[in-house]
C-alpha cells in the first residue's frame, strides 16, 4: 500500500504555484525574445520542457522577471491571482500593441482545505511544451513590431490583496477592438492556466 | 369273390356278441348245429337276418369307405393345396422378409436422416425427437413437424402482428425522430446563439475586461525602459541647470549694475497695490448697500404676502442627510390660535411637499392634507381652506 502511494504523482498547492510561476517566467522570456522586445544577442539558450528555451541575460530584465515570478508564486499560493497580463507597448507613444493574457483558475478546495491533487509532472510539462511551441510560432500571425517596444506586467488580483511595495494600481491597458488568438491551456489540477494573445487590429492587412 | 372285411378297431370295440358270431365262417355252422340241435332252424334264420344286416352294414361300411376315400382324396387335394399354400406362404414370408429387410434398411436410412434432421433441428429450435420405431418416429416427427408448422404458422401470424405493431411503432418513432430532429435543429440554433455569446464573453475576457467589484489590476513598477531615459533626462537637466546658473550669475551682475532701477520698480508696485485696495473697499461698500436694499425689499415682499395670503412665511436652507440641498418654508396663519399651528413645506427643484409635523398630523388637519394635497394635488386650496377655517374659529370664538 505504501509503495503504491509513493508511486502516485501528488501535486501540492506550493508545487503547483512553483510550476505556474516558473511557466510565467519562461513564457515572458520567450515572448520578449520572439517579439523582439529585447535584442536577440541578449538571450541565452537553455533546455526546458523538452525544448530549447531562451532566457534573457540582461541583468535588469532578469531581476525584474525573477521578482515577478516570486510575487506571482506568493499570490498563486493564496489563490488570489486571477490573471497575469504581459503588455507590449510602443516605447515612443505608449500605445498598447499586444496583450499576452494568462487567465488562472484556482481550485478553491485545495486552497481552503490544503488537500493535494494527482497529476504527473511529465504530463504537465507536455502541456506547457505545447504552449511554448505556440508562443514561438505566434510570430507567423502576429503583426510585426516595427518600432522600439517596452513591456509591462499586470496582475488581476482579488480586491482584498495588499498591494506590494513594487506594485501599483493600474488601468488594464486595453486594446480597442483587438484581434485574439487563444492558445492551449495547461492544468496542474490545482491551477488551470489559459493563454490568449490579443493584438492591435491591423486594418490594412484586413483589406488586402 | 370273397370280400374279407377287416373291421376298424373303433368299430370292433362297439360290437356285441351277435356281431362276432355273424363273422364266423360257414364251416362253423355244422359245429353250431352239433352243439345246439334244438335251436337250429331259428338260429339259422336269425343268422341269415344277421348276415343280411351285416351285409347291409358292410355295404354301408363300403359306402362309408368310399366316402372316406373321397374325403381322403379331398384331404390329399387339400394337403396339396395346403402345401402349395405353405409354399406360397413361404415365398410370401421370404418376400415379406425381404421387404422387412428393405424396410429395415429404409428405416436405418431414415434413422440416419432423422438423426441428421434431429441434429439440424436441435441447432435450430432445440426440439427433441422421440426415439422408437422408425415409422412411429417418422409419424411422431411428422406430427411434430405439423405441430411445428402450426406453431410456426401461429408464430408467423404473431410475428405479423408484431411486425404491424413494430411498423406502427416505427412510424411513431419516425415522427418522434422528426420531432427530435426539429428539436435538435432548434437546440443547435440555440447552441449557436450560446456559442456566439460565449465567443463574445471570451472576447470580452480576452480583451481584458474585469469587474472592479472583485478584481483589481496591479502593475509591477517597471523601471527598465525608464532607466535609460532617466539617465538621458538627468544629463539634460544637469546641462539645463548649468545654463540657468550661468544666466542667474549674469542677472545678478546686471542687477548690481542697475540698483536704482530696482527702487523705481518697487514704488510703482506699492502704488498699484494701494489703488487696488481702494477698489476693493468701494466694491465692499456697494455689496453692503445691495444687501440692505435686498433685505428691505424682501421684508416688503414677505409682509405683502402675509397680508394677501394670510400666512407669515419663514424660509431657510437645509441639507438633507443624502447631501441634497432643500429650501424649507414655515407658514403660520395670521388667524392661528396658537404658535404651534405651523405648516412646513420643502421646496426642491420645482417641487413643493408638505412635511408632516405635530400640527399637520392632527386628525382634522391630516384629513385636509389628504384631501387637498394628496388627492386634489393643490397646496393653495389647502392653505386657503385652512385660512377660512381658522378665520371662522377665531371670529366665532
Amino acid at each position: 500500500m505504501a509503495s503504491r502511494t509513493a508511486s502516485k504523482d501528488i501535486i501540492t498547492l506550493r508545487g503547483s504555484a512553483a510550476i505556474v510561476s516558473e511557466y510565467f517566467g519562461y513564457a515572458s522570456n520567450s515572448i520578449l525574445y520572439n517579439r523582439g522586445v529585447y535584442p536577440e544577442e541578449s538571450f541565452k539558450k537553455v533546455k526546458k520542457y523538452g525544448l530549447t528555451m531562451l532566457l534573457t541575460e540582461d541583468e535588469g530584465v532578469k531581476t525584474f522577471i525573477s521578482n515577478l515570478t516570486a510575487q506571482l508564486a506568493e499570490w498563486l499560493e493564496t489563490g488570489k491571482l486571477q490573471r497575469v497580463v504581459l503588455v507590449i507597448m510602443s516605447k515612443a507613444s505608449g500605445e498598447v500593441l499586444e496583450r499576452w493574457n494568462f487567465s488562472i483558475e484556482t481550485d478553491s478546495e485545495v486552497v481552503e482545505k490544503g488537500v493535494s491533487r494527482e497529476k504527473s509532472d511529465k504530463e504537465i510539462m507536455r502541456e506547457i511544451q505545447a504552449i511554448m511551441r505556440q508562443i514561438a510560432s505566434s510570430i507567423t500571425y502576429l503583426p510585426c513590431l516595427e518600432e522600439p517596444c517596452v513591456f509591462d506586467v499586470l496582475a488581476y488580483t482579488d480586491t482584498d490583496v495588499a498591494v506590494p511595495f513594487t506594485w501599483i494600481e493600474s488601468d488594464p491597458k486595453l486594446i480597442a477592438n483587438p484581434q485574439m488568438v487563444k492558445l492551449h491551456s495547461f492544468d496542474t489540477k490545482i491551477h488551470k492556466v489559459d493563454t490568449l494573445v490579443s493584438y492591435k487590429n491591423d486594418d490594412e492587412w484586413d483589406e488586402s | 369273390m370273397k370280400i374279407i372285411f377287416i373291421p376298424l378297431l373303433s368299430d370292433v370295440l362297439r360290437w356285441k356278441l351277435d356281431d362276432f358270431l355273424a363273422l364266423l365262417p360257414f364251416q362253423l355252422i355244422g359245429i353250431q348245429e352239433f352243439l345246439f340241435p334244438s335251436l337250429q332252424t331259428r338260429e339259422v334264420l336269425d343268422s341269415m337276418t344277421k348276415v343280411g344286416e351285416i351285409q347291409a352294414r358292410l355295404k354301408q361300411m363300403e359306402v362309408a369307405l368310399d366316402a372316406a376315400e373321397l374325403e381322403k382324396r379331398e384331404a390329399d387335394n387339400e394337403a396339396v393345396l395346403a402345401k402349395e399354400k405353405a409354399e406360397s406362404s413361404k415365398s410370401e414370408i421370404k418376400r415379406i422378409e425381404l421387404k422387412l429387410a428393405s424396410v429395415m434398411e429404409e428405416r436405418d436410412r431414415l434413422k440416419n436422416v432423422i438423426e441428421a434432421f434431429r441434429k439440424q433441428k436441435s441447432v435450430e429450435s432445440g426440439h427433441e425427437v422421440v426415439s422408437g420405431a422408425v415409422l412411429q418416429e417418422l409419424e411422431a416427427s411428422l406430427a411434430k413437424k405439423e405441430n411445428c408448422i402450426k406453431e410456426l404458422e401461429s408464430y408467423l401470424s404473431e410475428q405479423k402482428e408484431v411486425n404491424i405493431r413494430q411498423l406502427n411503432e416505427i412510424k411513431f418513432l419516425n415522427e418522434k425522430l422528426n420531432n427530435e430532429a426539429r428539436r435538435i435543429k432548434s437546440l443547435e440554433r440555440e447552441g449557436d446563439g450560446l456559442r456566439s455569446q460565449i465567443a463574445l464573453m471570451e472576447s470580452k475576457l480576452g480583451h481584458g475586461d474585469y469587474s472592479s467589484a472583485n478584481t483589481k489590476v496591479l502593475r509591477m513598477v517597471n523601471t527598465l525602459g525608464v532607466e535609460n531615459e532617466a539617465k538621458q533626462t538627468i544629463e539634460a537637466l544637469q546641462k539645463e541647470l548649468q545654463k540657468t546658473k550661468e544666466q542667474l550669475l549674469a542677472v545678478q551682475e546686471l542687477k548690481e549694475q542697475s540698483a536704482d532701477a530696482g527702487a523705481m520698480v518697487d514704488s510703482y508696485i506699492s502704488g498699484k497695490i494701494m489703488k487696488l485696495k481702494e477698489q476693493i473697499a468701494t466694491l465692499e461698500k456697494r455689496e453692503e448697500r445691495y444687501k440692505t436694499v435686498f433685505a428691505d425689499r424682501i421684508s416688503v415682499f414677505r409682509r405683502a404676502c402675509c397680508e394677501l395670503f394670510g400666512y407669515k412665511i419663514v424660509m431657510d436652507d437645509h441639507q438633507r442627510p443624502d447631501g441634497i440641498a432643500v429650501t424649507r418654508f414655515m407658514l403660520q396663519s395670521i388667524y392661528a390660535l396658537s404658535d404651534d399651528e405651523k405648516l412646513e413645506f420643502e421646496y426642491e427643484s420645482g417641487n413643493t411637499n408638505i412635511v408632516t409635523n405635530k400640527y399637520t398630523s392632527q386628525p382634522e388637519i391630516s384629513q385636509q392634507v389628504d384631501i387637498f394635497i394628496r388627492r386634489m394635488n393643490s397646496i393653495p386650496a389647502f392653505t386657503a381652506n385652512l385660512t377660512v377655517e381658522s378665520f371662522n374659529k377665531r371670529t366665532l370664538s
